[in-house]
Order: structure tokens, then C-alpha cells, then sequence
């Protein structure tokens, strides 16, 4: 059952990063996150229905100046894959992907999904890290925030369910 | 009544606001009848409701608009849905309905049959929803789109474009298009937006 206290850390932590833009569609593991940024009041918090959309979504608002994240489901990532080719890649827009990782070693839901997930990222050209241990959240997604600027592009963060 | 009058016509009224323009023959009509940094070409086809909102939300002190297509807002009625449920007060969304996918071959859309993009609208709770019939009504919209709070939804039908379609195609590169809009956005807001990158010691710690 996903914490509150650990969605908690991971917000912190995104703040920290300069995120105040987070564009998501809910999974259940991801639903304290998406509590947690409805009630953040520095981060503005767009609920979506369909991932696709929040590839436009964070571009938008990152022409307006915001630093933005997509949260989503790995299916998610998989409806996202023009936008992220034809908008993000190509007009070189930096956002954080923060995809909930079904299917991920140890978790027996959706293995078909687990199994094309990194692939699908890496024929994107979008870097990819795999937060499996919260403790190593604040630094990873500084890390991937900073990456998804200097390289204007965006970056990934696979987060395994154990996380939440 | 065309895209290209229509557009033509109603010029003036945008001012200096920042547009999307979809993929297609909307972007020579527009950026010839509107010549500017401020008008921006859309990649992805649907993206422009999206693009829209996320500019709208991140620049809630200024109108922004939406220059669609039919078969582009088909693509993408998500993108209307989240309109509607988030209702920017400064979006104004234009979709001239020409029933085709006009640039891709003129096969009939779904609006040539059964589809009502502005009945969409509405249902997807988008505040404003008007279907003008006429240039002069186009332009009392348009008006009011600038003069109101929206969100607004405009539904224009157009007849394709057929021996009047723009030829001359400019293929700006989109990243070069970017900048320039960027540029420009940053001047009409007399601040700083782009990020070119971030010093992880001065950006984090």
C-alpha cells in the first residue's frame, strides 16, 4: 500500500529540483503523489486523461518559464510516445518523466508492459534511471532535472512500487 | 467562408497575443496574415489544446491562443476534456472545421458525418462555446474571446481551401522557431523564462 510519508519525500524532493508544474495521471500506487500535489500550493497540478496530453501540457508551461514533470503509469509512457518524439524530442523541451514501473522485477502485474518499458525509452533517446531505494530519491531526481536541462530533452525516472 | 478571410479579416483583433498554429495550411494563412516570433508551429498533430492550456496555466495574466484544425482537435479530444475540467480563464481556442484533412489528402473527418466539434465543447464543460457563421460573427467572437473570460471554444465551419490554398509552405527550423518565441514571450512579459541550463551546485543545493 502506497505512504503518504514516502509520496511526501519524493515531493520534497521534486521541489527541491525546481519542479512547480506536474502533469499526471493517477495509478494506484501513484494516488498519494497526486493528493499530495493537489494540495501543494507551490506546484500547479493539471489532472490529465490520457498521459499523451501532458507531453503539451509541460511544454507549454515550460515556453511560460515552469519547470515540469509528467507523472504516469509505464501504459502511459507507451500512449506518449509521438508527443515525446514529435514535440519534446524534436523541439528540444526538458521535463522529468516520473513513470510508475508495472511489471518491473518482483511486481507480477502487466510482465508484457515491464518487459518493453526501458527498451521503448531507449530507442526515445530518453535517458533513463530506475529509483528503487527512497533514499536515493532527492539525488536522483536533482540529478535527472539537471540532465533534462543541460541536454534539452526529457529525462526518466522508473519508480519501482516497493518505492511508494 | 475561408480559413484565410477569416483569419485575414479578423487579424487585428489578436494584437500582439502569442498563437499555436496547427500542422497544416493554418500556418501559412496565419503567419502571412499575421506576420510574427509570437506565432508558434505545432509539431504534433492534437497537441495544440495541450500546448495551449500548459502556456495558459504558466502565463495566467495573458491571453493565449489556439489557432486548430478539425481533424487535429479528433486527434486529441483529451486535450478539450482537461479544458474543460481545469477551465482557463485566458485560453482561447479557434478550430476552423473544414471537414477534411485537407493537408494529407482531403479525406472527409468524422466531422463530415456525425460529429459536433462545438457539441464536444460543451460537453467536455468548456465555459464559452460559440459557432460563428459569418466573417463579421467570427470577429464579434473573436472580441469577445479577448474581452471575457473564457475558456473560450470557437468553432468556425470554412469551405476547404481548394484553388486558394497557400503554396508557399516556409519551413522555419522548429528549434530556431522555439528561441524566437521564447524571445518574444520574454519581451512581452519583461522577464526571463528560458532555462538554458541548470548549475547543479547554484540550481539545487
Amino acid at each position: 500500500m502506497a505512504s503518504a510519508e514516502n509520496a511526501d519525500r519524493i515531493i520534497k524532493a521534486l521541489k527541491r529540483a525546481g519542479i512547480n508544474f506536474v502533469a499526471s495521471l493517477p495509478d494506484a500506487s501513484l494516488v498519494p503523489l497526486v493528493q499530495g500535489f493537489d494540495r501543494d500550493a507551490d506546484i500547479i497540478h493539471v489532472p490529465l486523461s490520457r498521459e499523451e496530453e501532458g507531453v503539451g501540457v509541460c511544454t507549454g508551461a515550460n515556453l511560460g518559464g515552469k519547470r515540469c514533470a509528467l507523472m504516469m503509469q509505464n501504459a502511459g509512457l507507451l500512449n506518449s510516445c509521438n508527443a515525446l518524439t514529435t514535440t519534446a524530442r524534436q523541439l528540444q523541451i526538458p521535463m522529468l518523466l516520473l513513470v510508475l514501473y508495472a511489471g518491473a522485477l518482483n511486481d507480477m502485474a502487466f510482465p508484457m508492459l515491464g518487459e518493453v518499458t526501458e527498451p521503448v525509452l531507449e530507442a526515445l533517446g530518453i535517458s533513463t534511471y530506475i529509483l528503487d531505494d527512497l533514499d536515493k530519491a532527492p539525488d536522483l531526481i536533482s540529478g535527472a532535472v539537471v540532465q533534462a536541462y543541460n541536454a534539452q530533452r526529457p529525462v526518466a525516472i522508473l519508480i519501482t512500487k516497493a518505492v511508494l | 467562408m475561408k480559413r484565410k478571410e477569416a483569419l485575414t479579416a479578423a487579424k487585428d483583433l489578436f494584437g500582439d497575443a502569442p498563437c499555436f498554429v496547427t500542422v497544416g495550411l493554418a500556418w501559412p494563412d496565419w503567419n502571412q496574415a499575421r506576420p510574427s516570433d509570437g506565432n508558434f508551429h505545432l509539431k504534433t498533430l492534437g497537441s495544440g489544446s495541450s500546448i495551449g492550456l500548459g502556456a495558459a496555466l504558466a502565463l495566467p495574466n495573458r491571453k493565449i491562443v489556439v489557432l486548430d484544425g478539425d481533424g487535429a482537435v479528433i486527434m486529441n479530444v483529451n486535450g478539450l476534456v482537461t479544458v474543460g475540467r481545469v477551465r482557463p480563464k485566458n485560453l482561447i481556442h479557434i478550430v476552423f472545421d473544414n471537414k477534411i484533412y485537407e493537408s494529407s489528402g482531403c479525406i472527409p473527418t468524422a466531422s463530415a458525418h456525425n460529429l459536433s466539434i462545438a457539441d464536444f465543447g460543451r460537453a467536455a464543460g468548456i465555459k464559452s462555446v460559440t459557432e460563428p457563421k459569418t466573417i463579421g460573427a467570427f470577429k464579434d467572437a473573436v472580441k469577445n474571446a479577448f474581452d471575457t473570460e473564457g475558456p473560450h471554444f470557437i468553432v468556425v465551419e470554412v469551405e476547404p481551401s481548394g484553388d486558394d490554398a497557400n503554396t508557399s509552405y516556409s519551413r522555419l527550423n522548429e528549434v530556431e522557431g522555439k528561441f524566437k518565441f521564447i524571445r518574444y514571450l520574454e519581451k512581452l512579459e519583461g522577464r526571463a523564462l528560458r532555462e538554458d541550463s541548470i548549475d547543479v551546485k547554484l540550481g539545487l543545493r
